[in-house]
């Protein structure tokens, strides 16, 4: 009998986020593939949850803020976004199997930004040292793409996590880096096109063409190439309607770092927009975070998903969840060069991918994705192409783990000293960073400028 | 080293390249890398003063006379005045005493390969000793390249899939700056790839013959196959035979050689046990010397042609693991240059390129039979074969050194790193390297 348990750091239910679905996702899969086995869902307790329990085949958990090391211990193996101290405590005794999906490190390079140089300098020392220190207490890291892969390899590696008895054993790293990404949605799409548009917003006709933005819109999307040639587009087409569904993260309250998260970026596009002359004419932003079925009523109206971003390196090492979305309801893809996804778009014909901040040809792909003919096309280069992406076969790595389950005790024990002296490292950089904060707080109530 | 000025009184940037690995005629890789890379920089920056530092005893390839760059030998004692007298010292190994020169002088790291992950597949026939010795000795290479990544200004890999594992250990060893990340988000001042290139020189008449007529057993008419390169660990040698065996049950005009079986510099990587597996297993299979044949010197770089021009096909069968994954195989460069249509097992960069762009034939690893299918069917359809022949010549145009040094030049002609700070990495790299001289220590301590 295996126990498993899964965490989730985002709200499940009706209206969920990434994190969310995945936990969800990662419970219920485990629970139908790995045989004799109990899973439990831990879900955390500052978000309200209307998961209806009678309908799911795990068992469910709210653990209190102080016992998620006991939690942890009483199960075989825990799946985890993020490791704190708590788990990391029950890591001697427990497989523990950390879920990185996304290429954090260049995210918070993105998302603090606005943060004050030193303090910033310091915050991201301790995220990157607390990351390292996840990495060590580790059993199997996944990860959403290859590219990741190879870059957790060398984080790995370069730790000195990578032993010569792990690699005999299995010279892919397989069992030890995987990759995992999301998977699409579990159940077929149900709504026809034309029904999906009946009253589904006021100024979007049956017969305009509706580009979809199906996410929120963060520091690392570049909306105002797409807004210049959205400008372009219309001048010929005015039937062209683009529509952000969903502006706002949804984070628990309390959460400062991720309420804040797009805000400004959000402004800046509403402002651009309006100057362009093209708000609510004919792009459209969608207050908050669309639920579940308003966002496949979207999905199945929309003729083509429209993403654009820019080239750095979170782009490098990406895989958008939205795009899931996107594959799961076939709907034809305009997006920027430089990810994974991007490569897939070109070689299986899904759609059209452009180099990052180029107006003109973003807009020239659009136009062509006009004809409905090319749609048609793009939209059944999908249908085989999206099985690789079921629940199922994306974590099938995970799943394989747990089914094999067995702990080596004698390289958990060797990683013993290296978790002390990381553990020690990240608490040094953890106390600085805290000492930054409360500084730059103090310079900002004394009406300085805080920049520095 | 004369002091030159250019004609508007300022001092010419003083570019180096140590190559550390033999230098000559019989070079491999490292020297070849470092040969073409001080062509491409002094033609591309002819500004600048280029210099190749070669290990003493080494002679350079080519009258040193009439070389667009200079040639220096070096001694362990006259390598750290060597340093100091240039501004970019670009290197794949940087000595210890690099270290001292480290706050004033600009570095340049090429890694073309994961050292790491090479080792550990080599160190289980390499490195003798315990478990223990082995995880020490490990240790102690995996501490030099953090030291080695700590002092780079600027780091070149082979590839793509490298670069992304590089940007891992960099983010692993904190040398990612937030600040430099915003100003340069792709980190193309930091890490870039520059894959091996193709020689430049073109395709000649074949000179003296080197494999028909030479080898008793291999006839004028015969169809010829050659593996260009050693056969060490990471080579399935064995489901190339066993095709080979599948094929000559009903024919006896294909014939395999193995040309270029030791290493120069490091013996016993080239002729360990995968070079002895494979000739016992070609015995077993009666093979050897029939169908198969080994040459077991070290072809030089220049000899090497005259082989490949004679050849028909080229193969070369590997496993798809982490270090397949990585890998970026020079010697299928010189199966380009050759115009070879190539047989490869996929799994790396180039055998994506062998089939995205009709180069030859990728196979699943350990397939004999599809390698069998994919020899016969390049040899015996003509058409395709001619397909392929064309699109090698098409594709090398992409592939030329001038190509692949592209970002090097780049940095060299402005020389801003994206790198952290120097002072902060003075005092991680006395930390670096104290880690590991301890971890030397050990390693000696523990047999």
């Amino acid at each position: 009998m295996t126990n498993i348990l899964v965490i989730s750091e985002g709200a499940v239910g009706s209206r969920m986020a990434a994190p969310g679905i995945r936990a969800f996702n990662i419970a219920r899969v485990l629970r139908e593939n790995v045989p004799d086995c109990s899973v439990t869902l831990a879900l955390p307790p500052s978000y309200p949850s209307d998961l209806d329990l009678a309908t799911v085949p795990f068992d469910v958990t709210i653990p209190a803020s102080g016992d998620l090391s006991r939690t942890a211990r009483r199960h075989d193996v825990v799946v985890a976004a993020s490791l704190p101290l708590s788990l990391i405590a029950a890591a001697s005794s427990v497989c523990i199997v950390l879920d990185m999906y996304s290429p954090l490190v260049t995210e918070w390079a993105n998302l603090s930004r606005w943060f004050g140089k030193r303090h910033r300098r310091a915050w991201l020392e301790a995220k990157r040292k607390h990351l390292m220190l996840e990495l060590t207490a580790a059993d199997l890291v996944l990860c959403a793409n290859v590219r990741q892969r190879d870059y957790v390899a060398g984080m790995t590696a370069t730790l000195g996590m990578l032993t010569p008895d792990e690699f005999d054993r299995d010279p892919s790293l397989g069992s030890r880096v995987a990759v995992a990404p999301m998977g699409i949605r579990p159940r077929e799409p149900t709504i026809e096109q034309r029904a999906a548009r009946r009253g589904l917003h006021p100024s979007i006709g049956d017969d305009d063409i509706l580009l979809l933005w199906n996410g929120t819109i963060v520091e690392w999307y570049d909306v105002g190439t797409l807004l210049h040639a959205i400008r372009a587009v219309c001048d010929q087409r005015p039937d062209v309607k683009l529509v952000f569904l969903g502006t706002v993260y949804p984070q628990a309250p309390g959460n400062d770092v991720g309420s804040s998260m797009g805000s400004g970026a959000v402004r800046e596009a509403v402002d651009l927009a309006r100057e362009l002359g093209l708000l609510d004419t004919n792009v459209f932003f969608n207050e908050g975070w669309a639920d579940d079925a308003t966002t496949e009523r979207y999905l199945a109206a929309a003729d083509i998903g429209v993403s654009t971003y820019f080239d750095s390196l979170e782009t490098h090492f990406s895989f958008r969840v939205r795009y899931l979305d996107l594959f799961w309801a076939s709907v034809p893809i305009v997006c920027t060069r430089g990810d994974e996804v991007s490569e897939l778009v070109e070689e299986r014909d899904l759609g059209a991918a452009v180099p990052a901040r180029d107006i003109d040809a973003l807009a020239a792909a659009i136009m062509r994705l006009l004809s409905p003919e090319e749609r048609d096309r793009c939209r059944r280069n999908f249908a085989e192409f999206r099985e690789a992406y079921r629940w199922e076969r994306t974590l099938r790595p995970l799943i394989d783990f747990c089914r094999d389950g067995g702990m080596n005790r004698a390289e958990k024990r060797a990683r013993l000293f290296p978790l002390a002296y990381r553990g020690l490292d990240w608490a040094i950089s953890e106390a600085h960073e805290k000492l930054r904060f409360a500084y730059r707080k103090k310079l900002l109530r004394s009406g300085h400028s805080g920049l520095r | 080293v004369a002091t030159l000025k250019n004609q508007d009184g300022t001092r010419p940037k003083r570019i180096l390249i140590l190559c550390s690995a033999p230098f000559g005629e019989r070079m491999s890789s490292p020297g070849i890398r470092a040969r073409h890379m001080a062509e491409v920089l002094a033609a591309e920056l002819p500004e600048t003063r280029v210099t190749l530092a070669i290990p003493k005893g080494s002679s350079p390839s080519g009258d040193a006379g009439i070389l667009p760059y200079a040639v220096r030998n070096f001694t362990t004692s006259s390598l750290p005045r060597l340093l100091f007298d240039h501004d970019i010292i670009i290197a794949n190994d940087f000595p210890l005493v690099a270290m001292l020169a480290f706050p004033f002088r600009t570095f340049v790291l090429d890694y073309y390969t994961i050292y790491f992950i090479e080792w550990l597949d080599l160190s289980r026939e390499v490195v003798l000793g315990s478990d223990n010795h082995r995880r020490a000795w490990l240790g102690g290479r995996r501490r030099r390249i953090g030291a080695e990544l700590v002092q780079a200004d600027f780091i070149l890999t082979a590839n793509d899939r490298q670069k992304d594992y590089y940007v891992g250990a960099l983010i692993a060893l904190g040398l990612i700056d937030p600040v430099t990340y915003d100003f340069d988000p792709g980190l193309h001042n930091l890490i870039e790839p520059a894959p091996h290139g193709i020689r430049p020189d073109p395709l000649p008449e074949p000179g003296k013959p080197a494999l028909r007529g030479v080898y008793v057993g291999i006839k004028e008419t015969d169809r010829l196959l050659i593996w260009n390169g050693g056969i060490v660990e990471w080579y399935d040698t064995e489901t190339l035979l066993r095709a080979m065996a599948m094929i000559a049950q009903h024919r006896d005009d294909v014939k395999l050689v193995f040309v270029g079986g030791a290493y120069p510099g490091l013996g016993s990587v080239g002729l360990g046990r995968r070079f002895t597996q494979t000739v016992e297993l070609a015995q077993e299979l009666g093979l050897y010397n029939r169908n198969v044949f080994f040459d077991l010197s070290w072809v030089p770089y220049e000899r090497m042609k005259d082989y490949m021009l004679e050849a028909d096909l080229a193969v070369c069968t590997y496993f798809n693991n982490l270090e397949t994954h990585f890998s970026f195989r020079t010697r299928f460069v010189d199966v380009f240059w050759a115009e070879l249509p190539l047989i490869c097992t996929e799994g790396d960069v180039l055998a994506d390129m062998v089939r995205d762009r009709g180069l030859g034939i990728a196979v699943p690893e350990k397939d004999h039979t599809a390698v069998a299918a994919a020899i016969e069917k390049l040899l015996d359809d003509s058409d395709l074969y001619d397909r392929t022949k064309r699109n090698i010549r098409e594709n090398n145009a992409s592939m030329s050194w001038t190509k692949s040094f592209e970002q090097l030049v780049r940095f060299c002609r402005d020389p801003r790193s994206s790198a952290l700070s120097k002072w902060r990495r003075t005092i991680m790299l006395g930390g670096a390297w104290a880690q590991w001289a301890a971890q030397r220590a050990a390693t000696i301590w523990i047999r």
